[in-house]
């Protein structure tokens, strides 16, 4: 039961800290995103080399900053789940109340009808 | 009973354990045991090998496309085929670079026409594979999180034989389980990018990315099919 609570507090606080970096890349991938968006509409503008270049690289960090923040969050679902699993595992010792499939779907009728 | 039993996170688990229960291998009993007394002490493996299967839970429906596609010997192009096709795509990007340096008019014109035959081409293709496509739905997230648990299980040190024995099982050859398996959620991704047009204009009609992706896609399955087929499904 303690293993469980100790189990369920420690991967609530990893969730909340990778929530609270995942709201800084929010937020960096929108901020690279306008950059990009301003740096292109500049770019047609004068037509200069560097501009369209800083636009090219604004891209490509918005891109990359996409694919990190898909990742922390496949993490982040990860640690809510586990949170979850023990949440469930101190209520099964708590309270037998089970949350897992009691397999009644899986049941042999056969046998059943053998037997009453 | 089975509700104090059963942590399985996929349908297989489930009937597994079912029908270990039903049948029990009498002369095993020992070993699993000393396997069940060794993982009552990991806790935490335990549950992030629940975790990562219960983020996605497979359908029952998508995994048994997923192994007839497995099974079927049906090949979307030939071999020879692909490398007569793939002078196209070398054509249409060495247009592309001479256009780039030169800037002769006619140059874009011929570019723009092998890329609207690449198009065509590819399209063609898509219709061939669109039968395929319908494995991919959901597909790719359940082999990801089959993939990390495969890895989890291949990561721990074990002490017990039996499990020693599926571990080793799952490292036989020369790529592992888990590496196998993110080939084939990789294969099921690009085929996602496919199915993005905007993306699929571009990539078809530069490189006919089709047919690089069918080739990739038949000979991940023939590298897949024995080891999967004993494996887990």
């Amino acid at each position: 039961m303690r293993i469980y609570k100790e189990f369920y507090q420690k991967f609530i606080s990893k969730a909340g800290q990778l929530k609270k970096t995942l709201n800084w890349l929010s937020f960096s991938r929108l901020a690279l995103f306008v950059l990009f968006l301003f740096l292109a509409y500049r770019s047609t503008q004068s037509g200069s080399g560097i501009t369209i270049s800083l636009s090219v690289v604004f891209l490509a960090l918005f891109f990359v900053v996409v694919k990190w923040y898909d990742r922390l969050e496949q993490k982040l679902v990860f640690y809510k789940t586990l949170s979850k699993v023990n949440e469930d595992e101190a209520r099964f010792v708590e309270t037998n109340q089970s949350q897992y499939d009691e397999g009644r779907n899986m049941k042999m009728y056969n046998i059943l009808i053998l037997t009453t | 009973m089975f509700s104090y039993l059963n942590r399985c996170s996929t349908e297989f688990g489930k009937e597994a354990l079912k029908s270990s229960l039903l049948q029990p291998d009498v002369a095993a009993i020992g070993q699993r045991q000393k396997a069940v007394k060794e993982l009552a002490d990991k806790v935490e493996f335990r549950q992030k090998l629940f975790a990562y299967g219960s983020i996605h839970e497979g359908k029952k429906t998508d995994l048994e496309k997923l192994k007839e596609w497995i099974d079927s010997k049906e090949t979307l192009i030939h071999k020879t085929l692909y490398l007569l096709l793939m002078v196209f795509p070398v054509v249409t990007i060495g247009s592309l670079v001479y256009y780039l340096i030169k800037t002769v008019m006619q140059l874009s014109v011929f570019f723009y026409s092998l890329f609207v035959i690449n198009l065509i081409i590819a399209f063609f293709v898509c219709k061939r594979i669109t039968k395929q496509l319908s494995v991919s739905s959901s597909v790719t997230k359940i082999l990801q999180s089959y993939k990390e648990q495969l890895q989890l299980i291949e990561e721990e040190k074990f002490q017990s034989d039996l499990l020693k024995r599926y571990q080793q099982k799952l490292k036989d050859g020369n790529q592992s389980a888990s590496q196998l398996l993110k080939q084939l959620a990789s294969l099921f991704d690009y085929l996602e990018t496919i199915i993005n047009l905007l993306v699929s204009i571009l990539l078809n009609g530069l490189f006919l990315f089709i047919f690089i992706f069918c080739i990739a896609w038949a000979t991940g399955r023939s590298n897949m099919q024995p080891k999967l087929m004993t494996g887990f499904f």
